[in-house]
């Protein structure tokens, strides 16, 4: 397998409280995929996000960037590397700066001669489909659509080779959404980009990621390809969770697993398997054991003592075999 | 209100409305100007209040005796020392050789009064308008200088301790924790100190100029603005547009200075001149407890001292009272208005009444 572009390893975050927002996640992205993450409020997605650009301080663990620690790296070219959407553009955009302020301001930051860069910008703003005009303009003077493309723009100056894109849907129109996310396509066939999405839509996340990560109070629950994910989910909070998303055709209705009560307060995680107190299919070994992360098939890997896609018979049939949702 | 512009400067809307919402508050607006024209008058307050004149025609020559010190030889007299013009003797060598131009009031804050007959303090009379204190120097001339040093001493030690506040304040707010709980004790046992006691007591060990006095009054003065300021950052260290920059590779001070800051402004600014007043009323404190400026030097609160000596001299308690109570007020009023101008429910009244 070739390297990956960033390696996440045994990464944990704790807040005080203690508040383990990320507990003990590894996984790889490699160059030019788009990985999305999933799971529900509170579950350690932005969490995740922000601790890859180095915004929350690993508690242990590392996040590595090509090979290299981002600790160690040097901190302006490692910013170079990777950068992150906010998930509410229009308030990670300073209110007293001209969009135009905010578009150089990378670039002051590097200390990258503007003129010398400033044609890039400018090609840039073509690309993201942002007018001129909209340069002089205050953040506040800006629709939610156009802060949003500003965001992505500003991360683009750089160049990155990884974006982080936190919620890169939330709060726009539907017709808006569809826009930006053809346009984070395009983008990303022409500056090759590399994407880590998150986000609680799984309509997004199912169409233009190529892998999924599932989150669940800090704990990654599974991780696969996209499509074969959607389609056979192993890990019973994957499940409910796909299940959970409203389908309109109801052809393609499939059976859902109601979850019950709330998430467990991520500063009192339950022992043994984080997702036991919901789970349809527990049983006393969930109780007991944190399942570890296993692979089940060709690039899926899920941590359930009992998932519903694997070679052994145990709970496999749970799950009809239903190609869409 | 179409001009966009202030000072050179491109104004946002919300500018342009604060700028409308200072001036209609006609009190503070006024204010500002009559204090803005009594400074910059007593700015030139050497040609307006001197005892020498302004140009000297003697023998065919001209003399600028404001800006150089001629000796009375110069003008046929016989010392080689610097003539006193208002000497009768040099004044009658002079007008018979030429002429000279004398300022409006010709007396400087430290020349004694010659003509004047009976003890000091001399009342009012159409020689001095305000008449003189008890060592026969004229108390409008003393007034003029004495504004003079004492907006200019406001001014300065406004200016460091805001500039020292804002510094204290977003670095305890922005990096918070540790540091903030650090300063914030500090500030606490600080700031409980007695300060006046300690200002007479600092300020009688070493005889105090204008910069000594200054940093020993600015000792204290910089706590105003810290928890304001503090305030505003701690607000804003979690903004998305804090951790954006930093996600951008920005440093601290940049952040501070170019993210966080701009919010701290508004705060700022209307600190100001309460600050200003605050400092104001510090120096003539100290001037009239005698611990102020250096003796002779012309202040308030010197006038202040010495209306208290000459009670029965009532002229100087009303005049030292008027000026020092219509200065006060000015800065009041200054600071009404512009808390008035940054107040974000007027501005919002006054977008929605003009579209």
């Amino acid at each position: 397998m070739p390297q990956p572009l960033v390696a996440i390893r045994n990464l944990s975050v704790v807040f005080p409280g203690p508040l383990r927002a990320v507990d003990d996640v590894s996984l790889d992205i490699a160059a030019g995929e788009t990985l999305g993450v999933v799971g529900e409020s509170g579950s350690g997605k932005s969490t995740l996000a922000k601790t890859i650009v180095d915004l929350h301080r690993p508690t242990s663990g590392q996040v590595m960037f090509e090979g290299q620690s981002s600790r160690v790296l040097d901190r302006l070219w490692f910013r170079r590397q990777a950068q992150l959407v906010f998930q509410d553009a229009a308030s990670s955009l300073s209110p007293r700066l001209t969009v135009r302020q905010l578009l150089e301001e990378p670039l002051n930051i590097h200390g990258l001669a503007i003129e010398e860069h400033w044609a890039g910008v400018r090609h840039l703003l073509g690309a993201i489909g942002l007018p001129a005009q909209v340069l002089d303009k205050y953040p506040h003077q800006v629709s939610g659509g156009q802060a949003r493309r500003i965001a992505i723009a500003r991360a683009l100056v750089l160049k990155p080779r990884l974006l982080i894109a936190d919620e890169p849907t939330a709060g726009l129109d539907v017709s808006i959404q569809g826009d930006l996310l053809n346009l984070l396509r395009e983008l990303q066939q022409s500056f090759g980009l590399t994407y880590l999405i998150v986000s609680h839509n799984l309509n997004v996340i199912r169409r233009v990621t190529d892998r999924v990560a599932v989150m669940y109070l800090g704990k990654l629950v599974e991780i696969g390809p996209t499509k074969s994910l959607f389609s056979r989910p192993a890990h019973p909070y994957t499940a409910a969770l796909i299940g959970a998303n409203p389908v309109i055709d109801p052809r393609r209705r499939r059976p859902r697993i109601i979850l019950r009560g709330e998430i467990p307060s991520p500063l009192r995680p339950p022992p043994g398997c984080r997702f036991h107190t919901r789970c349809g299919f527990v049983r006393d070994r969930c109780r007991a054991e944190v399942p570890p992360m296993a692979r089940i098939a060709e690039g899926r890997e899920t941590a359930c003592h009992f998932p519903f896609v694997a070679a052994s018979e145990e709970g496999s049939a749970a799950m009809p075999d239903d190609a869409g949702i | 209100m179409a001009a966009g512009f202030f000072l050179g400067m491109r104004l946002t809307p919300l500018d342009q409305r604060r700028i409308h919402n200072f001036r209609a508050n006609r009190r503070g607006y006024w204010s500002l100007w009559i204090f803005i024209a009594i400074f910059f008058v007593s700015l030139f307050a050497e040609f307006i209040a001197n005892d020498k004149p302004f140009i000297v025609r003697y023998d065919g020559q001209y003399f600028l005796p404001v800006f150089a010190a001629y000796p009375e030889t110069d003008f046929g007299g016989e010392f080689a020392t610097e003539a006193d013009y208002r000497d009768p003797y040099v004044a009658d060598k002079i007008r018979e050789k030429g002429w000279m131009l004398w300022p409006l009031i010709p007396f400087s804050y430290k020349s004694v009064s010659h003509g004047v007959p009976g003890p000091f303090p001399a009342p009012p009379s159409s020689i001095h308008w305000l008449g003189t204190d008890d060592q026969g120097r004229d108390v409008v001339a003393r007034l003029l200088y004495g504004y003079r040093i004492s907006v200019l001493f406001g001014l300065t030690l406004t200016f460091f301790s805001s500039i020292f506040g804002v510094i204290a304040g977003a670095v305890q707010g922005y990096f918070g924790g540790l540091v903030d709980l650090a300063f914030q004790r500090f500030i606490e046992i600080w700031g409980s100190m007695p300060q006046l006691y300690l200002l007479i007591i600092l300020s009688s060990i070493v005889q105090p100029n204008f910069w000594y006095l200054l940093v020993l009054l600015l000792l204290f003065s910089w706590m105003g603005l810290v928890d304001v300021v503090r305030a505003e950052f701690l607000r804003a260290r979690n903004f998305d547009y804090v951790r954006a920059a930093r996600a951008l590779g920005a440093s601290d001070t940049s952040i501070m200075a170019r993210h966080v800051f701009p919010n701290a402004m508004v705060a700022t600014l209307t600190f100001m001149p309460f600050i200003l007043s605050g400092s104001l009323l510090a120096l003539t404190s100290l001037d009239f407890l005698g611990f102020g400026l250096p003796p002779g030097s012309p202040s308030l609160g010197e006038l202040l001292l010495q209306a208290r000596a000459n009670l029965h001299a009532p002229w100087l308690a009303i005049t030292a009272f008027c000026v020092l109570a219509f200065l006060l007020i000015l800065v009041i009023f200054i600071g009404e208005a512009v808390r008035d101008a940054f107040d974000p429910r007027k501005t919002l009244r006054a977008s929605m009444t003009t579209p």
